[in-house]
């Protein structure tokens, strides 16, 4: 035990410390390991917490310090909601395939295209949802061309993590980072979006220079492609513009939100409740069925972990020990804090990661301004390049390996049941190349924007 | 009457380890023994046969429906499968020949014993909606397989053992 901890007046170190600790350890091995589902793990320390007064439950449920940040939890409800709605109207498929037309059926042209279509939706909706929606018409447009489909799934899991590091709705860690540290759609629109940009831009490049030469199709393949009549996707035409529409409002709500006082899960409810009334669905538990309560389940859990080992100060002690790394340079803060999250994030799952990041970043900003409380505090201006530093590692690191995010744990699944393995250093090769240079350029952006020429 | 009575003994069975390919020749080559008392049909081919392992235990059952499947890629779902080209089918079929019976054979099995009553069997087959049971000997091992068929000429030879019906 580091002296520091038995000597801090902020805390004492008593047996609820050590089982707090123990229980967060023991998660987190769990949760790596894979021995036991994550939703399981998250469920049982939540309760753990609780059963052993670490928390009094209603902490873990009210309690905006340690509980459940109920934000999180119902913007993924509302978004989960409004996708399932539209799901069955055939839109996604019509732009994959309308995409691959766009491409003139050139392997390469329609691999970049891929690319930038899956940033979009990754920034507007979440990866997971766009990667599973686009991985089966990819495969299924790759054999109509006769091309090996593995380079175009794993690019398509990386394109979505890139394109969800730029909203607030874009990617987990950034929906977390924002309700806790209180930030708007437009704040990540200012602030992520131009680095965004660039990294897809150098993506594109990339995908050039790397695959420019090795993907050939013939023109009778490229018939095959071109033939396809991507009108034909769409089942369901007046409920398509009954989602468009009220899709339309809420990313309107999003960018106003802020403006209009609204939380962000009010946005995504308010559009949810549209839908389902818009749909006239006579069966809404179908469409809540499909929500992937898991997930939910898994945050709920987590948050009431994270709530427990906050409370008895292992946080505190966390923060302590980073700012005598750090000394309080801010620079050095921010940069070590960008590339640890990504490699942190590489290899395990951002969302509890960030998850324990967020309290651990408000309570070393306490120690730096003491005098400073609420809005004022989180959103302090020397804090702020911490958050955004936070939120790129911790979304752009997900590109290092098959685990570390979930669109890429999903391309790896469906391609495996599609016959085609891809095997974990296949992914890092791609992966890892790319996460490094995208963190790299993150950094540059980092430095220049908030401390070179702030 | 057993099960045991009814049922069609194995002539002929795949190893998890077989291709498709040597799984379609026996498929379409494997004659169905008649039943012993009751008067059926004999028709060369089989829709479905068990998998045995190394040692001669159930482990599976690959029906010509399973060959089907094993062609329809597992991304194409209903949406996706308006925009196949002419010749897809063929490409996948072509693709998936070398493929092992394991890959696509059904692992959950459902078994009936050969000491059943018919009516266990005939339920069991209309609950669950299945074809044909394999039949389970003392030993654990399968030593039949019982189809719907092979039900209905029981009944059907009740039928007309009776006087006839009046309208």
């Amino acid at each position: 035990m580091s002296p520091d901890i038995a000597s801090s007046p902020h805390f004492d170190v008593n047996p609820a410390f050590w089982t707090a600790t123990l229980i967060f350890i023991v998660a987190y091995v769990l949760i790596v390991s894979e021995k036991i589902h994550k939703t399981v793990v998250a469920i049982c320390g939540a309760a753990l917490m609780l059963i052993l007064h670490i928390l009094d439950q209603h902490e873990a449920f009210h309690a905006e310090e340690f509980g459940v940040d109920w934000n999180v939890i119902f913007l993924l409800i509302g978004m989960m909601t409004i996708i399932n709605l539209i799901r069955p109207t055939g839109f996604f498929e019509y732009i994959a395939i309308k995409s691959a037309k766009m491409g003139k059926g050139e392997p390469l042209r329609i691999m970049m295209i891929f690319a930038v279509v899956t940033g979009v939706l990754s920034a507007l909706l979440d990866n997971v949802t766009t990667v599973l929606l686009l991985a089966p018409v990819t495969l299924f447009i790759a054999d109509a061309l006769d091309v090996d489909p593995v380079p175009y799934l794993i690019i398509e899991a990386v394109a979505s993590n890139v394109g969800g590091t730029a909203t607030l709705i874009g990617d987990p860690p950034n929906i977390m980072i924002a309700s806790k540290a209180k930030l708007t759609f437009m704040d990540f629109i200012y602030h992520l979006s131009p680095v965004v940009i660039v990294l897809m831009v150098v993506l594109i490049g990339v995908i050039k220079v790397v695959f420019g030469r090795r993907l050939k199709s013939t023109m009778e393949l490229r018939q095959r492609v071109m033939a396809m009549d991507e009108k034909a996707a769409i089942t369901d035409p007046l409920m398509l513009k009954k989602s468009l529409f009220v899709l339309g409002l809420v990313l309107l709500g999003f960018v106003f939100h802020g403006a209009l006082h609204y939380e962000p899960a009010t946005v995504a409810l308010f559009g949810a409740g549209l839908l389902l009334l818009l749909s006239k669905t006579k069966e809404p538990h179908h469409i809540l069925a499909e929500i992937e309560w898991p997930t939910l389940f898994f945050f709920i859990g987590l948050f009431i972990i994270i709530g427990g080992v906050v409370k008895v100060g292992l946080i505190k002690w966390m923060s302590l020990e980073m700012l005598a790394i750090t000394q309080g340079n801010l620079l050095g803060t921010s940069m070590l804090l960008l590339w640890f999250s990504a490699i942190a994030s590489a290899i395990i799952d951002n969302i509890p990661y960030v998850a324990t990041m967020n309290p651990l970043i408000i309570d070393m900003a306490g120690q730096l301004w003491p005098e400073e409380t609420g809005l004022a505090l989180l959103q302090h201006p020397d804090l702020m390049p911490l958050w955004w530093s936070l939120a790129l590692g911790a979304c752009l690191g997900g590109n290092g390996s098959p685990i570390g995010a979930s669109a890429n744990v999903i391309v790896v699944g469906m391609a495996e049941r599609a016959g085609k393995r891809i095997s974990f250093m296949r992914f890092v090769a791609y992966g890892l190349p790319i996460m490094l240079l995208t963190v790299f350029i993150s950094m540059i952006y980092v430095w220049l924007r908030y401390y070179y020429l702030a | 009457m057993k099960v045991k009575n009814v049922m069609s003994p194995i002539t002929d069975s795949l190893s998890p380890e077989d291709t498709l390919q040597r799984a379609v020749v026996k498929l379409r080559t494997s004659i169905r023994r008649d039943i012993p008392g009751v008067k059926g049909l004999v028709v060369p081919g089989v829709k479905g046969l068990v998998v045995l392992n190394e040692v001669g235990e159930l482990v599976g059952i690959l029906t010509i429906k399973d060959v089907l499947r094993a062609t329809i890629p597992v991304y194409l779902d209903t949406k996706l499968a308006k925009f196949s080209w002419d010749g897809m089918l063929e490409e996948m079929a072509r693709r998936v020949a070398c493929r092992k019976v394991k890959e696509f054979m059904s692992t959950k099995v459902l078994t009936v014993s050969e000491e059943a009553p018919l009516m266990t069997c005939a339920d069991l087959l209309i609950q669950e909606k299945m074809q044909r049971l394999p039949v389970i000997g003392k030993d654990n091992k399968v030593v039949g397989i019982v189809y719907i068929r092979d039900i209905f000429n029981v009944i059907s030879q009740i039928f007309l053992d009776q006087e006839e019906c009046k309208l």
